[in-house]
């Protein structure tokens, strides 16, 4: 079953002769619980690509589906309640709420909407992520690689359709950056979550189970 | 669609980056405490003043009640109280009211009355109690010391009063009392029950015609409703489910009502509550748009400064309208705090400024109000201020869209013309770059500042209008003007209250006088005979039905009386008559028994022509009445009256100050000579003319040694005489305008003060955001000199647009506003002044150096590379 897939999407900026096709015709499919990686030197629009499929930015033409529907059919803020409940993001430079404390950016998502925290489904994914000694913690106390580590419980813990990942290791030393993809891995088996994830290096797309390679805005290889 | 659960992690989020924002707090707070502050005060003011005059009126009338019912018998009284419109009651009974020495000298009433209907008289001690055993009674301080008893309880009381003919002496015992307030013209002393009851048992009503017998021995019932409005038709409606009626006073069943008029009376006729009204509104909109300049542009600069924070929180799924919600608690949170203290701070201000105003305005006491409106309006006011102030910035907090706030750098998008000067100096063009970059912060801040200075030049503008010589030349004929204190109060009538010769001989005797003389005013009745017409032209401003019906039913030609009033004056008081037509010569009058007819004019020194009825030349014969009696119905009936022949000599207008005050009659003046000869033939032996003021004028030197000795002989020696000075006006004029001065100059302070904390928050944020580029700066080699110059020019920059902006506006303010105000004052001139600006001038230069160079330096404490690596 496909739960993303995105249908000949462009997106320029700029007109005439300035034009700029960050992305000029893509079109991906990825399978449900699978783990993908995008591979793409710096400029070759996998940024976009990345923003495009979480639904932060909206295409020139062309559209993404995700779980079954044309995201950016929403209005912008059915968008917003869309993007909180089916698509979990983790940033390069982790974006936590300053102001919260570990515990509350993990289950921020599902506060914002309104549910009912199930807190044995967050506890296992706190304990999977080795952060049970950190709940108190704000997030400026916490290391890169905790930091980040915070980030995809958060990504997980309103059991998202997809997650995206945005150069999560980008910060982090080689090491730390093995370890928290690791656990990226073994999450996403665990929970049976589908991942997007965009990265410059090789090494850490190859523990992908899919590698896209994507240059000048359209896709040149994937396996 | 939202449920509303997710309330509580919005409201959690608010809460800890409001935590995170405390220098942004601190000055909001600061903001809406001030915003606060100015619509308390004005409120206050407003409601204070209404209030005051309307306790003031209720102490004059003698009694808080909405109204009351008289003349009732006891039986009456339990009958009407317990009806379901009256929410409070009050009653009592009047045994007496004694007039012999020492109660001449202050109006007092005795009775028995209940707790309520003490209270309702403003009349309830405050020490001990009310009667209640016999021979007990509780009265206020006036009374015990016009008694010389001392004012403690247990104290014996006696006294004389009078009751069915007869003067009855008893003694009782002190049980309560409180202070007397002055502003009430009589007072009580109440007794007990028993003991009213028993002497009143015995008193035969048909029987006694003595002063006041009309209500000796009835009770009154004071009542109150829910509120003010329909008095009247509540009483009667009252009246009329007990089978009474209060119109037809001659019907069996007619009860007595009456409306106390403080209720109605303190209510401005509607145009007046217009104005007050509007000038109010103008008032509030100006603080609304002084708080919205300061308060949107914290948040605004603060939301900017976070917008990452926000495009963060949109990234994870948070919606506009949670965002939105994000903003609004916070800016409520702050309102909490600070409305409360901005209302207690603005309440004491408000009351200080209310009693300057009021101690200005011949209103004795000042009454302080807790009235509820004050403090829900000023919450209510600020809480929009503060709502409306940061929608905006909620909006844009809220409409980041999750890419920008990756990127955002606050700017608005500003074409840059592309200037190259080859000696114009770097830093000075990167200062004004930096300020350009965020027009809209800059042009809010000195939009703010501008605002007060703006309002102390109109301030300033207005009460240095006021034209002291104007004033002086209205009410100042000679240096002293010495009078009975009723005829201050234009209350002139009798022969009571004349000038009495012994003062006249003290102040003759004394030093330094260059002229002096006397108004007479004849005091018994005088009238003429005038055609219809004319009396009708006299009258022409007056409604017709303010006019005897009798008369205007009459025909034009026919013959109808006018009453009328003669001054006689000597030289000094003729010398200052203004000449409308005619020649006015002392001499001449008196041989030729000349007359001057009087005319008076308004503020603004515009004669009322319509009542100059005679042509120079004319004759008049005047009919003085020196012996009559008066009907109840006012009718005279003459006993012996004279005619006597004048020719009008001249039509001249008299000075109010030394006129009898009063408006309405035909006035005709005659030399003191011609007065004294007529009076003689007509007098019979009874005095009809009396001196109603006595005017000198000193030498400029001694008028303040004839000052206060007419002060020192007015105050110990004849206390009923008056005076009134040139200094008393002077001096009323000044406080006059001191106190326009001090309240404009408070209000421009507050509106200062908050538009310079906009500056420092502008200014404070703008280093703060930019700590980095500035570290840059200093790391590529720009000295700390040259980094602060260009603050220091950055900060002159919003002075000196605020100073140029407030010239320009305060130009247009001053002369299409302030100047208008000639035509609406009489005494008022405008003059074009700059001072205020000038005055402000160095305080914003000061402020435009010292505030970037206090704010660099608290930035400048860390290393450039801490500094560097920080904003990271």
């Amino acid at each position: 079953m496909k739960i993303l897939e995105t249908n000949n999407l462009k997106k320029h900026y700029g007109t005439g002769e300035n034009v700029v096709k960050a992305l000029d015709g893509v079109n991906l499919q990825v399978e449900n619980g699978s783990f993908v990686a995008i591979v793409g030197t710096s400029g070759s629009g996998k940024s976009t690509l990345l923003h495009m499929l979480g639904g932060l930015d909206r295409p020139t033409s062309g559209s993404v589906v995700v779980d079954g529907k044309d995201i950016f059919t929403l209005k912008e803020e059915e968008l917003t309640i869309f993007r909180r409940r089916k698509i979990g993001f983790v940033f390069q430079n982790y974006n936590l709420v300053p102001v919260l404390n570990v515990y509350e950016n993990i289950v921020l998502p599902i506060e914002l909407d309104g549910n009912k925290i199930d807190s044995s489904y967050v506890n296992k994914i706190i304990k999977t992520l080795g952060l049970e000694q950190k709940l108190q913690n704000l997030p400026n106390n916490l290391s890169g690689g905790q930091q980040q580590r915070v980030a995809i419980a958060r990504a997980l813990a309103a059991k998202p359709a997809i997650i995206l990942a945005d150069e999560p290791t980008g910060n982090l030393d080689s090491k730390t950056s093995l370890d928290v993809i690791g656990l990226l891995k073994v999450t996403s088996k665990q929970f049976g979550q589908t991942i997007v994830m965009i990265t410059h290096n090789e090494e850490i797309a190859q523990m992908a189970d899919y590698i896209i390679h994507i240059e000048d805005g359209i896709i040149i290889r994937s396996k | 669609m939202l449920n509303v659960a997710n309330k509580k992690i919005i409201r959690k989020l608010s809460f800890r980056s409001f935590r995170s924002n405390r220098t942004r707090n601190i000055v909001a707070l600061i903001a809406i405490a001030l915003t606060t502050i100015l619509f308390t005060s004005i409120f206050t003011v407003a409601i204070s003043m209404n209030y005051s005059w309307q306790q003031q009126t209720m102490r004059m009338v003698g009694g808080s009640a909405h109204g009351g019912f008289k003349y009732l018998t006891k039986e009456q009284v339990n009958e009407l109280k317990d009806h379901p419109l009256i929410k409070e009651y009050g009653y009592s009974v009047m045994l007496a009211m004694p007039m012999e020495s020492p109660f001449h000298k202050h109006h007092t009433e005795i009775r028995y009355g209940n707790d309520d209907g003490a209270k309702l008289f403003f009349s309830y001690p405050t020490t001990g109690r009310m009667p209640s055993e016999v021979k007990e009674l509780a009265t206020d301080t006036k009374v015990l010391d016009l008694l010389g008893v001392p004012h403690e309880l247990g104290q014996k009381v006696t006294f004389t009063y009078p009751l069915g003919g007869k003067n009855i002496t008893d003694t009782f015992t002190l049980c309560g009392f409180w202070e007397t307030d002055e502003t009430m013209l009589a007072s009580q002393i109440w007794l007990s029950k028993d003991y009213v009851e028993e002497k009143l048992s015995s008193y035969d009503k048909e029987a006694d015609k003595g002063w006041g017998s009309n209500i000796i021995g009835t009770w009154s019932l004071d009542v109150m409703f829910d509120n003010s409005s329909n008095i009247e038709k509540n009483l009667s409606i009252i009246a009329e489910d007990k089978g009474y009626n209060t119109l037809d006073n001659t019907a069996g069943n007619y009860l007595d009502t009456g409306v106390n008029w403080a209720y109605t009376s303190t209510h401005l006729n509607s145009a007046d509550r217009m104005i007050t009204l509007l000038a109010l509104a103008m008032i509030v909109v100006l603080i609304v748009l002084t708080g919205y300049l300061i308060i949107y542009n914290i948040f605004q600069i603060s939301i900017s400064n976070d917008i990452r924070f926000y495009g963060l929180l949109k990234t994870i799924g948070t919606t506009y309208k949670q965002l939105k919600r994000l903003i609004r608690n916070q800016a409520l949170m702050l309102s909490l705090l600070g409305i409360p203290v901005g209302l207690v701070i603005g309440f004491f201000i408000g009351n200080t400024l209310t009693k300057i105003i009021m101690s200005n305005m011949a209103v004795t006491s000042t009454y302080i109000t807790f009235n509820p409106w004050i403090f829900i309006g000023s919450a209510v006011f600020s809480c929009i201020t503060v709502l409306i102030s940061t929608r905006k910035p909620g909006k844009m907090a809220a409409s980041v869209s999750p890419m920008e706030a990756v990127r955002f750098v606050e700017r608005s998008i500003v074409k840059q013309k592309t200037s190259r000067t080859k000696t114009g100096s770097k830093v000075y063009r990167m200062a004004r770059g930096n300020l350009i970059r965020s027009r809209k912060k800059t042009t809010l801040v000195i939009l703010s500042l501008s605002l007060s200075v703006v309002l102390l030049s109109a301030v300033y503008t207005f009460a240095k209008g006021f034209n002291m010589d104007k004033f002086l030349s209205k009410f100042v004929v000679s240096d002293f003007v010495v009078g009975h204190a009723d005829y201050f109060k234009s209350y002139f009538r009798s022969e009571d209250q004349k000038v009495t010769e012994s003062i006249i001989s003290a102040i003759h005797e004394q030093e330094g006088i260059t002229e002096e003389g006397r108004v007479y005013l004849y005091t018994d009745l005088a009238s003429v005979l005038q055609t219809k017409k004319k009396f009708m032209e006299f009258y022409s401003d007056l409604p017709p039905e303010h006019l005897d019906s009798s008369i205007i039913n009459k025909k034009d030609e026919d013959m109808v009386e006018m009453n009328l009033d003669v001054y006689g004056l000597d030289e000094l008081p003729m010398k200052h008559l203004k000449l409308v037509k005619g020649s006015i010569d002392l001499e001449q009058m008196n041989q030729e028994h000349g007359i001057i007819q009087l005319l008076s004019e308004d503020d603004y020194g515009n004669l009322y022509m319509h009542e100059s009825i005679y042509n120079i030349g004319d004759k008049v014969s005047i009919h003085y009445i020196t012996d009559y009696d008066i009907d109840d119905k006012g009718n005279v009936t003459e006993n012996n009256g004279f005619d006597i022949d004048y020719k009008v000599v001249a039509t001249a207008m008299i000075p109010n100050n030394i006129s009898m005050r009063r408006y309405g009659s035909l006035n005709f003046a005659i030399t003191s000579d011609t007065m004294r000869e007529d009076m003689e033939i007509i007098s019979n032996n009874k005095n009809v003319f009396s001196t109603m003021n006595y005017m000198i004028n000193v030498e400029p030197d001694k008028e303040s040694n004839m000052e206060s000795f007419i002060k020192d002989y007015t105050n110990n020696v004849e206390a009923d005489i008056n005076y009134e000075s040139k200094s008393t006006y002077t001096k009323e004029f000044q406080s006059f305008q001191n106190m326009f001065l001090l309240i404009g100059g408070i209000l421009s302070l507050i509106i200062g003060f908050i538009g310079i904390m906009n500056f420092i928050n502008a200014e404070l944020t703008s280093i703060m955001s930019r700590k980095r580029e500035l570290a840059m700066l200093n790391s590529i080699g720009m000295t700390g000199k040259q980094i602060k110059r260009m603050l220091v020019i950055e900060g002159l920059f919003y002075g000196g647009n605020a100073i140029v902006i407030s010239f320009f506006v305060s130009i247009l303010v001053g002369f299409f506003l302030i100047r208008q105000m000639e035509s609406m004052l009489w005494f008022f001139q405008y003059h074009f002044t700059v001072i205020p600006i000038l005055g402000v001038l160095p305080i914003f230069i000061l402020l435009g150096i010292i505030i970037p160079l206090s704010a660099y330096k608290a930035t400048n404490k860390q290393s450039i590379v801490e500094r560097l690596r920080e904003a990271e």
